[in-house]
Formats: C-alpha cells, structure tokens, sequence
C-alpha cells in the first residue's frame, strides 16, 4: 500500500463527481481518487476491489442508497456522505466514522473535512468496525423506506390494460362468484385475489373484515348503527349500499 | 332530526300536557260555542282533554318505542309520519273510551266482541309469523338468496300478489269457522265471518305495506308491525260493518266517531306546528354547519396552496440544481448558463401559477420542459423526455399543478432509482368531450417500491374540487416497465 491515501466518490450526477474530484484535487493534492461510481452497487463494486481509505457517497442514488452501501462494507473504509438536503438528519449522526457533506459543496466546509480525513486516516490506519448501529438508526430515519408489508397496490386488468389501484383510494372489497370486486369512489374493477387472501395482505389497521365476503376500508365508514336484531350495519363514504357486519366479526364494532 | 332526538328532546313533558290541556279546553269553548252537537259543555270539556291528552301521550309513547327499539334511524321522515299518524289515531280511540267511561256515556264495544277481536288478532299475529316465517325460510334455503335486502324483496314481492288474497281469504274464513264453532258458540257465522275478513285483509294489506316502506330492515318488523297496524285499524272497520248487528252501542257510535274525527284534525294540527318548528331550527343548524365547511374548504385551499407551494421548490430538488449549477460554473459555463435560466424559468412560473387558478397548456408544459430540461443535464444520459402537445389544445385552460407532480413522481420513482434510467413521455389528447393528459414513463413502476402516493391523493383530491366527479386520475402498467398516469378531464370547446 503506497502512502498516499485513496478515495471513490459515488454520485449519480457526473456534474457533481467532476466538481468534487476537482475540489478534491485543490485541497488535497495527495488523495488520489481510485474511481466513480454512479450507483450504490457500482460504489460495492469499487470499493471492493481498490479498498479504499475514504468513500465520499452521495445518499440518494439509484441501486442502493449511499446509506446501504455504507451498511454493506462496514469498516472498510471512512464514509463521508453527501446529500443535498439534509431530510435524514445526517447531522444528528456525525462521529469519528461518520462525516457528511452538504450540496453544493463550498470550499471552506471541504477543507474542514478534509482536514479532519487527513488526521484520522494518518494517525488511525484502520476506520472504526463498528457503526453499524449508527447507519442502521440512519436506515430507520429515512422516510421514503416505510418497512410496512402490507398491499399498497392492487393490479386489476381492464381494457385499456393493467391498472393500479392505491389501497387508499379502495372503500371496499366484496366476493362475487370466482372474482373479487374492488370498490372505489370512481367505479368498480374485478381481480382474481380471493377475500382470503386479501385480508392477510390488507392493512389491519386499515381494512377490516366484516364478513365471510367483505373487506371495508375503516376510513371510509361514515355511520354504524344496529339492526333491530342486533346486527351492526355500517355506511360507507360515497355508497348508498349499507353492509351488514356478520356476528363472527361484530366485536370489531362492539363499544364503539 | 332534532324532532326526533328523544336522547335531548326540544319539549319538555310537563309543557307539553300542560298545552294540550289548554288547547283541548280551547277546542271545547269552540265546539260548544257552534253547538255541533247537543251536548253540555261538560261533555265537551271532557271528550276535548281526553282525546287531546291520550293523543299527545301515545304519539310521545310511540316515539319513544320506537327511538329504543330501532337503533336503525332509516326512513326517518316517513317514520316520523307514521309515528305521528298512528299516535294520533290510537290516541284518539283511546281517548273517546275514556272520554266515554268518565261521561258514562257507554263502553263502545262490548265484552263478547272484544274476545271476538282479541282471538281473530292472536290467530293473525300467530299465522302472521308462521306465514313470514316460511317466506324468510324458503327465501332462503329454497331460493338461496344471500343477502337480507335480496330475500325481503322477494318476500314483499311475493305477497302481494292475486294468490296472497286468495290464501288470505281461506285463512279469515278457516279462523271465522274455527271460532265459530269452537270459540263463540251462538253467535251469528255472518258477524264473526265479517269481522274476521276485515281484521286480516287489513292485517294483509298493513303487513304489505309495511314491507314496502322498510326494505332494509329485518322481515319480522314489517311483519309484526303490519299484524298490530292491521288489528288496530280492521275492527274498527269491522265495527262499521257490522253497525246494525249491535256491535257497538249504535247511536253513540257517530258522535264518537265525529269524535274522533274532530281530535284528529287539531291534533294533526298541533303535530304539524311542532314539526315544522323542529325543521325549522333544524334547518337553521344546517345553514350553520355549512357555513362552517366553507370556512374549513377555504382554510384548506390555503393549505393546499401552501403545500403546493413547498412541494415546487422541493429542497432537495433546489439543492442538488444549485450545486449543479455551481460546478458547471467551473467546468461548462454554457450549460451552466442554461440550467440557471430554466430553473429561473421553472420556478418563476410555478411561483406565480399557484396563486392563479388557470393556466394554458402551453404554459404548464413549457415550465415542465424547464423542469425536466434541469434533470436532463444533471442526469445525462440516463434521461430522456418528449413533450407531445396538439397545437390546437395549446392555448387550453388548465389548472396548474396536476400534471408537474405526476411528472415530478415519474422521476423521483420512476427514472432516478432505475439504474439505466429511462423515457418520460407526456402527451395531451383531446377526444370529444374528453381531454386526456397522460405522463408515461419507463422507470421501475409503482409496485417495486413502498412509496405512499400521498401527492396522487392529493392530485385526486384537486381534480374532483376543480371538475367535480367527472375527472379522474387513473395509473396503468407500462409494458415492458414503468407506469403510466392518466389525467382524463371534461372538455369544452
């Protein structure tokens, strides 16, 4: 290993790896960059192969994002993020492993990282193993990865091809024959998932069966009153229709 | 209804007897004063407060059975009807009875008749259930309607047919010879058959009617409450028949029935000037609640306008351009030139479109070309876009800010996750009546990802405050990938 320090930079954008690698060059004139990578699996790729000292990852890029990869080669090397908007709080996380740079990049912020790289990769040869943690709260605190697992989309093929369905827009699903008909504010679209197996990929805090053959959307209740024989029979949004809830499901309603 | 909130009630009891008592009074000075009937005053007094009184009793007592008994507050209008007609009538009956036994004047129908009705009333009531018992049973085991709605339907429609009066007549004649052989020995068959026709076509013909004003409800209730309806109205009817064969004390029986006829008209009166007192503080509550909503429809178009506003100059849109910008400064001064004068574009336009309500179509697809011109440099080759719009739809009305987010979405999760990238292809059609706006994009699609899609919510939501429910936004699979948006919206030339 020569002694001089390597870096990659991973950006989607060239413009923005150009810029930086020229920066880099003004302020630090030893680092050599080893490579750039447009994507987070590219980044993988490289750093794995040139074992870098230092990986300047931009956060939001296609593949893997620049927090994954950091979560893949974990103490390989001194992560420095980039991001241009600072939504998953990075600051919060700033450490001894972790630096992060906001766009655009001026020279006086630069030279400060660097300054602090410099130290780091000459007095320390080997970059904490241990930030897994702190990458993983930064996982935690992205907002577009909601880890729910539940259906967001329904496919229903009508003539003009496949369409999609939100889950949100849906006020309820009812069996008819061997199809299920979905029921939102706009019309209705039939799909082959049976009412069973919809009711465990469903929301459970947002779809509610109430019967043997019917999902309802809970948001789209708008009354539940009781028949004179003790059943709940509910109204929803936009549907004439009332429902009637069967008595296996009647305790979802009970003390409401 | 107020009117019908018994749980908070607009009268209070003691007000209500206390009124009644003074318009019943108000009632006999009158009657007694155009000497409708030779009568004292007295008798007047007594007759007006008794009916007056039994009526207001009976209508609070049906309200309140049946507040308790139907949690279901369907039909309420008609219900409040009915509940008010049949308080009044029973009220009256009772009434003059009562009127009646204090004057001394008689007891309309005597005992043996009364057994009469009471048996023909349970036979009714008792076949009424067998009867609706086996419809609900063949309705659904031998029809197998799933539904309650599907089998009251068929149960109502199979009533009321020629063969439903043809069994009804078997039935009154079998209960009239039963009675008469077993139950009343010696009295006249002609009375008790009578009698007994006009009590079940009545209970027949309530129970149908029944069915037919409350079709969502259980197949008993019409059922039941027809049977009561119908025993209440068919002696009566009967009683009239059969005047001459001393069923009811006869000479009493006009002036009771004037009686009744008298108490009817002012208690209707009375009912109408409280229910329309009820509908009109009713209807001032609405006047009040939709008030309300415009105020919270107006503060929600400034929050949506606000949060069009954020959405445009999205900062990690701002941020990523700037930083662009400023390492093309470096690098290619002319591309650097020409990025800062399309955001300049872009955000001029779309600062100033928010706070109108209109634009043009050319208008709207020049800031989006701005817009995807920006990410064309920052993203390079990994993006192409075509913009397809008729010159003729050019100078079209259109409200800003529907179509840029589906765009915006075509980038953000469509293009820029992919890693080859993509096409975004935006294009207007014009069909008819119909204008058609469709962002096609060949990105990863929606399917791939845990996205909300709250700006397709919001997009929705703004289509159909501005068209109403004639516009709709509906997203199809793009084959090989991708997803396509379409925007599809009333047109007028």
């Amino acid at each position: 290993m020569s002694n001089k320090p390597v870096a990659i930079i991973a950006d989607d954008e060239e413009q923005l790896r150009t810029y930086l690698k020229t920066k880099l060059a003004q302020i630090w004139p030893d680092l050599v960059i080893c490579n750039e990578a447009k994507n987070g699996i590219e980044a993988i790729d490289q750093i794995n192969e040139c074992r870098p000292d230092i990986a300047f990852l931009d956060i939001q890029m296609p593949g893997l994002t620049g927090i994954e990869v950091a979560r893949k080669i974990a103490g390989k090397c001194w992560i420095v993020f980039i991001t241009a908007y600072d939504k998953y709080a990075v600051e919060a996380f700033e450490s001894e492993a972790i630096d992060y740079l906001l766009k655009p990049v001026t020279t006086e912020r630069l030279e400060k990282t660097v300054s602090r790289l410099k130290e780091r990769v000459e007095t320390q040869s080997e970059p904490p193993q241990d930030f897994s943690q702190i990458v993983e709260k930064l996982i935690s605190n992205m907002p577009d990865k909601s880890t729910s697992e539940y259906l967001k989309w329904i496919r229903a093929q009508h003539g003009d091809g496949i369409r999609l369905i939100q889950t949100d827009d849906i006020i309820y699903f009812k069996s008819e024959d061997k199809y299920t008909c979905v029921k939102t504010k706009t019309g209705e679209s039939l799909i082959s998932k049976p009412i069973k197996e919809l009711a465990k990929e469903l929301d459970p805090e947002k779809f509610w069966q109430i019967h043997r053959s019917t999902i309802v959307s809970v948001a789209s209740i708008t009354k539940v009153s009781r028949s004179l024989t003790g059943r709940h029979i509910i109204k929803l949004k936009n549907i004439s229709e009332p429902l009637t809830v069967s008595r296996t499901y009647s305790h979802l309603f009970k003390q409401m | 209804m107020k009117f019908f909130d018994m749980e908070h009630p607009k009268f209070s009891p003691l007000k209500l007897v206390i009124g009644t008592i003074v318009m019943a009074s108000i009632v006999a000075g009158v009657l007694f004063a155009l000497k409708i009937k030779d009568i004292s005053f007295y008798h007047y007094f007594i007759f007006s407060q008794s009916i007056g009184l039994s009526q207001v009793v009976s209508i609070i007592l049906f309200f309140y059975l049946f507040h308790y008994l139907f949690k279901d507050k369907r039909h309420l209008p008609v219900m409040i009807f009915i509940l008010l007609f049949s308080g009044l009538i029973v009220g009256s009956i009772v009434g003059v009875q009562i009127g009646a036994v204090i004057t001394g004047k008689a007891v309309i129908i005597s005992l043996m008749e009364t057994k009469l009705i009471i048996d023909i009333i349970i036979f009714n009531l008792v076949l009424g259930i067998f009867i609706t018992a086996g419809f609900v049973i063949k309705a659904r085991f031998f029809i197998k309607l799933e539904t309650r709605q599907e089998r009251v339907n068929q149960i109502a429609n199979s009533m009321f047919t020629l063969k439903g009066f043809a069994i009804t007549l078997v039935f009154n004649t079998l209960i009239a010879i039963f009675l008469h052989f077993v139950g009343l020995k010696g009295k006249p068959f002609g009375s008790i058959f009578l009698m007994s026709q006009c009590i079940g076509f009545s209970v027949f013909l309530s129970v149908n009617a029944w069915f037919y004003l409350f079709r969502t409800l259980h197949p008993f209730v019409p059922a039941i409450g027809g049977v009561l309806t119908g025993s209440v109205l068919g002696p009566l009817i009967g009683a009239r028949l059969l005047g001459k064969i001393n069923l009811v004390v006869n000479r009493e029986f006009d002036a009771f029935f004037q009686a009744i006829v008298i108490g009817l008209i002012f208690g209707a009166i009375g009912s109408c000037f409280f229910y329309f007192r009820a509908k009109y503080s009713d209807t001032k509550a609405q006047a009040e609640k939709e008030r309300a909503k415009r105020i919270e429809s107006k503060k929600e178009a400034v929050e949506t306008n606000l949060k069009l506003l954020q959405a445009q100059i999205e900062p990690h849109f701002l941020f990523n351009t700037l930083s662009n910008i400023l390492s093309l400064l470096d690098t290619d001064l002319d591309k650097g030139k020409s990025m800062l004068i399309d955001l300049t574009k872009y955000l001029r336009t779309s600062l100033t479109k928010t706070r109108s309500e209109q634009t043009t179509l050319e208008q709207e697809m020049e800031m989006i070309r701005a817009y995807l011109s920006i990410f064309k440099i920052r993203m390079g080759d990994r993006l192409t876009f075509k913009i397809d719009l008729p010159e003729e739809l050019k100078s079209v009305y259109f409200p800003p800010m529907l179509i840029q987010p589906l765009v915006e979405n075509s980038i953000k999760h469509g293009i820029e996750p992919k890693v080859e990238g993509g096409e975004i292809v935006i294009s207007v059609q014009q069909k008819a009546a119909i204008l058609r706006l469709i962002v096609k994009d060949t990105g990863q699609g929606i399917l791939n990802q845990t996205q909300d899609g709250v700006g397709l919510q919001n997009i929705r939501k703004r289509l159909s405050s501005i068209f109403g429910e004639e516009a709709n936004l509906s997203l199809i699979e793009n084959s090989p990938s991708g997803l396509k948006a379409i925007i599809e919206v009333p047109y007028e030339q």
